[in-house]
């Protein structure tokens, strides 16, 4: 699959139809990647592919795409069945155009959850299931477990899985991905709130959920505002839940669920779950599921006619 | 300087005693995550453990805190300050990294400046050390005038000799009378026990840091913007930093407040005029390096690094300072 990678990004590159490839590369550990940048024909061979590609590249689409002109130079994205879906509503809310951006969408079974990396931070454990892809299974990320877009539905290049060549699609496996909001919804309201409680306290106020999200994309947060200050900016219960709530409510109908919020926050508050919540709503009231067309507007940002809602009349 | 042998029992005895007549802080497991937190039972405190996820200078400098209050009476501004607790803290298991970090923090605090919130928190803290015998692949403290068994900056340090026995090396007066009729003398080969531990934990370290001594002629090379392309401009990297000490101050209704500030976020450098120096990321991260390079080690003659390896592990997209720093020469006479 690399290798497959590596030549169709470095012809990309030689028949100048990309500027740029956004691509996986090593990480210095040897088993995390990181996020690269390829510019050049002979710096392909950094790009890889393994499941520790959990990061969602679209996210760098807004930073580069000066570099993107119509018909070509565009932008190239390596890009998961998830990570395509904000690609998508990139373009929705008009950030990007369709050809501006050139899809490697990457046949994918899944990517580890940080969890054996937490282990080894907390006990000091050594990670060496670099191979040893046995129990893949238990090590995937909650969202993998539950996907429906092994393969990308929306794609310019597709990079097969070689291990499923010729084989059927890999089937989403029988996991409810509602599972952890139904059980929260369960709870009493006095419940939930002291549940949200002691994470929201958590929180340091880096803003690595914001900032790693590709659909954060306003050039002035409300949370940066000083002139009025909406939400106080040093972390305190009160300014904590009102920024975690303000990030989930902004993200409504939009968030496309690639959990990166969730992986980079450092205190490691649930966020996920907020924004499932939402995408929950959402889906039962406006039968929408972001992140799946390009055409459709989005639900917060659309009204018909035909509204029961006295006020949007 | 004492040294004497402890047992896992006198240990959890201290342990309790300190609860007792002090504020005890001690790492201890929230979840997955390793958190220094008052200590409510001995049992939880947590030994075998890397380094906590937040360095320790959230207890003198935290990300949150109330300088004053201010009152319009009578149609007169007046100031108020609430007093601080004076109680003694002991801050258990505080690593060799951390410790040193902290005497970094008293040249800003304490020296031309006199932070008074500041060094309140400072007299009346005691760190107790744990020496590390299992340093992580992220670990470089070795490279920064520090190392595993390091006892620059703690009262006390305490080693895990194994065996449900450890050595306690006294280092001040304070640290010292914490462990004052307990323990026996240490003997021969308790020593060379220690002396062995050390060792191998200074084996284990390999990443090391080596900043070119002309960082200062790199400032305007593009390496930056290379290197800094991934950077998300997230706090992550500069809020679990030991070192890291840019704060912020608000009014919260009367309250002022101060609190921790980032100088990945754009906004860290905005003026009220609306103009930004540092609105280019490349411009954000190079202030990182360079402040912690460059700037403090010209202003107090060390690197603004212990080596703890928190930001490379907790970057959301795994930056390297370190091999961005060792890197930036070669990479110049590469172009
Ligand atoms: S990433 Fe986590 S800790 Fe940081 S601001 Fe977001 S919720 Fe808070
Ligand atoms: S280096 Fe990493 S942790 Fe630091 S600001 Fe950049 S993305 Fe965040
Ligand atoms: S720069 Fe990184 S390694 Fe150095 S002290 Fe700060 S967090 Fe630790």
């Amino acid at each position: 699959m690399i290798k497959r990678l590596q030549e169709k990004v470095g012809k990309l590159l030689r028949e100048k139809k990309v500027a740029l490839v956004i691509g996986y590369e090593m990480a210095g550990d040897g088993i995390s990647t990181t996020p690269c940048f390829i510019e050049r024909e002979d710096e392909v061979e950094r790009l890889v592919w393994n499941e520790h590609c959990v990061y969602n590249l679209s996210r760098y689409l807004i930073e580069t795409r000066e570099l993107a002109s119509s018909p070509s130079p565009k932008i190239g994205v390596v890009a998961k069945g998830c990570d395509v879906k904000s690609i998508i509503g990139l373009i929705q809310e008009n950030q990007i155009k369709r050809d501006e951006v050139v899809i490697i969408g990457m046949e994918c079974e899944g990517q580890f959850d940080v969890e054996g990396e937490r282990q080894f931070k907390v006990e000091g454990l050594k990670l060496k299931d670099k191979d040893k892809d046995k129990d893949k299974e238990g090590k995937l990320l909650e969202k993998c477990k539950a996907c429906e877009v092994h393969i990308p539905k929306v794609y310019d290049l597709l990079i097969k899985d070689d291990r499923n060549s010729g084989a059927p699609e890999p089937q989403s496996p029988e996991v409810n991905a509602y599972a952890q909001v139904e059980e929260l919804e369960g709870k009493s309201q006095e419940e939930r709130w002291q549940y949200w409680k002691k994470e929201f306290a958590r929180c340091i106020k880096c803003y690595a959920c914001r900032q790693v999200c590709p659909l954060c994309f306003c050039p002035q947060c409300i949370a940066d505002q000083t002139l009025p200050q909406w939400i106080s900016p040093s972390p305190s219960l009160k300014g904590n839940t009102t920024w975690n709530i303000v990030r989930a409510f902004h993200l409504a109908g939009r968030c496309i669920d690639c959990g990166e919020c969730e992986r980079a926050c450092p205190m490691k508050i649930p966020l996920r779950k907020i924004n499932k919540k939402l995408g929950k709503e959402i889906k039962e009231m406006f039968d929408y599921e972001a992140g799946l067309d390009s055409e459709a507007k989005p639900p917060l940002a659309d009204f018909k006619l035909e509204d029961p809602e006295e006020f949007i009349r | 300087m004492t040294e004497k042998i402890v047992s896992k029992e006198d240990l959890k005895k201290i342990l309790e005693g300190l609860m007792k007549t002090s504020e005890l802080l001690a790492p201890g497991k929230e979840g997955d995550l390793v958190l220094f937190k008052p200590v409510k039972n001995p049992e939880e405190v947590f030994f075998a453990y890397p380094n906590s996820l937040k360095p320790v200078k959230e207890f003198f400098f935290p990300p949150r805190e109330e300088l004053f209050k201010h009152e319009i009476r009578e149609g007169k501004v007046g100031l108020s300050s609430e007093h601080q607790e004076n109680r003694k803290r002991v801050i258990w298991g505080v690593r060799p990294c951390d410790a040193k970090s902290l005497l970094m923090f008293d040249k800003m605090f304490d020296g031309e400046y006199k932070d008074s919130y500041y060094l309140e928190k400072r007299a009346k803290s005691v760190l107790v050390g744990l020496a590390c015998n299992e340093p992580l692949d992220s670990c470089f403290c070795l490279s920064l005038n520090a190392g595993p068994h390091a006892k620059e900056g703690l009262d006390v340090l305490i080693t895990d000799l194994g065996d449900d026995s450890y050595l306690v090396e006294g280092i001040t007066a304070k640290g010292e009378e914490l462990f004052q009729g307990c323990g026996k003398e240490s003997g021969e080969g308790e020593r060379t026990r220690k002396k062995e531990l050390e060792e191998a934990a200074k084996k284990k370290i390999r990443k090391t840091c080596q900043p070119p001594p002309d960082l200062e002629s790199f400032f305007e090379d593009p390496y930056w913007e290379k290197v800094s392309r991934k950077c998300i401009s997230c706090g992550v990297c500069t809020y679990l930093c030991p070192t890291c000490f840019c704060f912020d101050l608000s009014y919260e209704g009367r309250d002022c407040i101060r609190f921790w500030d980032s100088c990945s976020f754009s906004p860290f450098t905005k003026m009220t005029s609306g103009e930004n120096p540092r609105r280019e990321k490349k411009t954000r991260y190079r202030q990182r390096v360079y402040h912690k390079f460059s700037y403090f080690k010209k202003n107090f003659g060390e690197i603004a690094c212990v080596g703890c390896g928190r930001c490379l592990r907790e970057c959301p997209v795994k930056v390297d300072i370190v091999e961005i720093v060792n890197q930036c020469s070669k990479d110049k006479t590469k172009d």
